[in-house]
């Protein structure tokens, strides 16, 4: 079968760079694109000691840096604690179920308007990027709805959804669809032209030319897509929980800045922001899959 | 390529075939909103005209200068501050490469660190001060500007650096006059993302602990369920996005006018 031999082409042809950024859908001032940090450590993490030393003796210098500033009263002392008394805090809330409880829940909303996202994302984006009929009636809405800021939604969440995981749902999925369906789009809409003539010349039919020739096109970039969007769906979740006070990791610092509870509220934070390191991190490795097989035929093309 | 004129011509057809039916798309879905809105099928959606007949109301009302300006003011300040500092510390880094190992690791954790989880703490440390939304602003906004400074001061083509050598330029002559207006179309990237940031945490800033700005005035609007203001204060607040990105553009097409030619070149 004619096809067969395209779709193996498809993957050396992997050249144009996807785009990192979510600003601009109209094409027409881009200047220089957005960077994001994924592109940029590719080179694989150390595993003697004379590359892990490095890192560890930062993140020393900032807890220093840190205990230094609580000393010195630069930072007030009332209102930070000591790194140890966090770690502490962090632990003790991990193992008697204090601290587990918000943060299943901040999984949970956060991976379902991720998911929500990815549904309604991706077919959308990828048909926005294969039809310029459907590009052209949705950009108006599209560009209408993208630039609100995502958390001046939070009331009208509140209201239409209510106080339940519906409305954490609702507000991550609006947050972060723009992403997914932005690259998806660009994925889709950059194919190399010469492997869709390549493909239809070979007598690929309208599906076949989708499924063997765009949708593995398409791939690099809706990666990058799904990895920011995940990233913005902690965000959004996180604040969404501190806003309406529904249950999550976002109340709970919250709550406990309310009580002034001051160790707990560091802990809180430094738990969520552990669960975005390890979103972004994953995310990351993922990505390195799908770009390096793109850059690796860099050479080739240009 | 060049193109017969009547392609030409067949295009700009189909371009204004296309505009069209994206208005009336447009204009159909708005007067969806408006119908469910007028039939009361739902309290939830106030019909489109009277969101409308609201935003002029906070355009000419009091509210304009106790929550809009104030609103736009802070996320200005702390893009400002943070386009600043980020474009500095991210030259530094990008030009002393050897810090990278040390700094690399603890600049990526605490960039994971969601800058709405930050607020809390600032309230507790600054207390709901101006300072201290300008200060949340300016964190988020400030990540998206370093990691652009980063990686555009890196990029410099070497061959540069050898040529300002050869003219025994100083480090700072070197960092002015090379190394920052070449990395400044990454830097502008940057920014351009930050500015959509420090909005979004202008109106977090201002749902938390706070009593005037146009997030105040959603959340507070929802609570009393006066939900016309409400919907009137995220269109504006959509507006507002709209006009950031726009303007930011422009400004990035004047101030880049030279790049361009020189990617066209390169490209071509």
């Amino acid at each position: 079968m004619p096809a067969r031999g395209s779709s193996k082409l498809t993957a050396r042809f992997f050249y144009r760079e996807a785009t990192f950024e979510m600003q601009d859908l109209p094409p027409a001032v881009t200047h220089a694109t957005a960077v994001d940090p994924a592109a940029e450590y590719r080179r694989p993490r150390g595993r003697n000691l004379r590359e892990r030393l490095p890192p560890a003796v930062g993140f020393m210098a900032c807890a220093l840096l840190w205990e230094l500033a609580r000393i010195l009263g630069v930072l007030p002392g009332s209102a930070t604690a000591s790194v140890p008394e966090i770690l502490r805090v962090l632990f003790s809330g991990l193992m008697n179920g204090e601290l587990v409880d918000p943060l299943l829940a901040s999984i949970q909303a956060t991976a379902g308007g991720f998911l929500w996202a990815v549904v309604i994302g991706l077919p959308l984006g990828l048909l926005i990027g294969v039809s310029r009929w459907v590009d052209a009636v949705t950009r108006q809405v599209v560009e209408f709805l993208r630039p609100i800021p995502s958390v001046s939604l939070i009331p009208v969440g509140i209201v239409v959804f209510g106080l339940g995981m519906g409305m954490q749902y609702f507000l991550v999925t609006f947050a972060c669809v723009w992403p997914v369906v932005i690259n998806a789009r660009y994925g889709a809409r950059n194919v190399d032209p010469l492997l869709l003539d390549a493909a239809r010349s070979m007598g690929c039919s309208r599906r076949e030319l989708l499924q063997r020739v765009v949708l593995p096109s398409s791939l690099p970039a809706v990666v990058t897509g799904l990895r920011l969007s995940a990233i913005i769906a902690v965000i959004v979740a996180v604040a969404t929980q501190m806003v309406s006070g529904s249950p999550g990791l976002g109340r709970y610092i919250v709550r406990a800045q309310n009580d002034g509870a001051v160790p707990e509220t560091y802990a809180g934070v430094l738990l969520i922001s552990l669960f975005g390191w390890l979103i972004s991190v994953v995310g990351i490795r993922l990505e390195r899959r799908f770009v390096t097989a793109r850059t690796n035929t860099v050479g080739e093309m240009s | 390529m060049t193109s017969s004129p009547l392609t030409e011509r067949s295009l700009i057809r189909r371009r204004s075939t296309q505009h069209a039916v994206a208005t009336s798309f447009s204009l159909a879905l708005l007067a969806v909103w408006e119908l469910v809105g007028q039939a009361g099928l739902t309290p939830f959606f106030p019909p489109i005209s009277s969101v409308a007949v609201e935003v002029s109301d906070i355009l000419t009302g009091p509210q304009l200068t106790r929550d809009v300006l104030p609103s736009l003011g802070r996320a200005l300040i702390g893009f400002g501050v943070a386009s600043v500092g980020g474009a500095t510390l991210g030259i530094c880094l990008g030009y002393f490469r050897s810090l990278e190992p040390w700094t690399q690791s603890p600049l990526e954790f605490i960039r994971s660190v969601p800058p709405p989880a930050v607020l809390p703490l600032a309230v507790m440390v600054m207390g709901p001060t101006y300072t201290m939304r300008v200060a949340v602003i300016a964190f988020g906004a400030f990540w998206p500007v370093l990691l652009n400074a980063i990686s555009g001061t890196r990029h410099v083509d070497p061959m540069y650096f050898d040529v300002a050598r050869t003219w025994k330029a100083s480090s700072w002559e070197i960092i002015r006059r090379l190394v920052f207006p070449a990395a400044l179309p990454q830097i502008m990237a940057g920014m351009r993302i930050a500015l959509a940031i420090a909005l979004v945490l202008t109106v977090l800033s201002e749902m938390i602990a706070a009593s005037s700005g146009l997030g105040y005035l959603v959340l507070q609007s929802q609570r009393l369920f006066a939900l016309d203001r409400m919907y009137a204060g995220v269109v504006m607040l959509g507006v507002v996005g709209w006009l950031f990105t726009v303007v930011f553009a422009q400004i990035e097409r004047r101030v880049l006018v030279w790049y361009e030619g020189q990617k066209g070149l390169r490209d071509g």
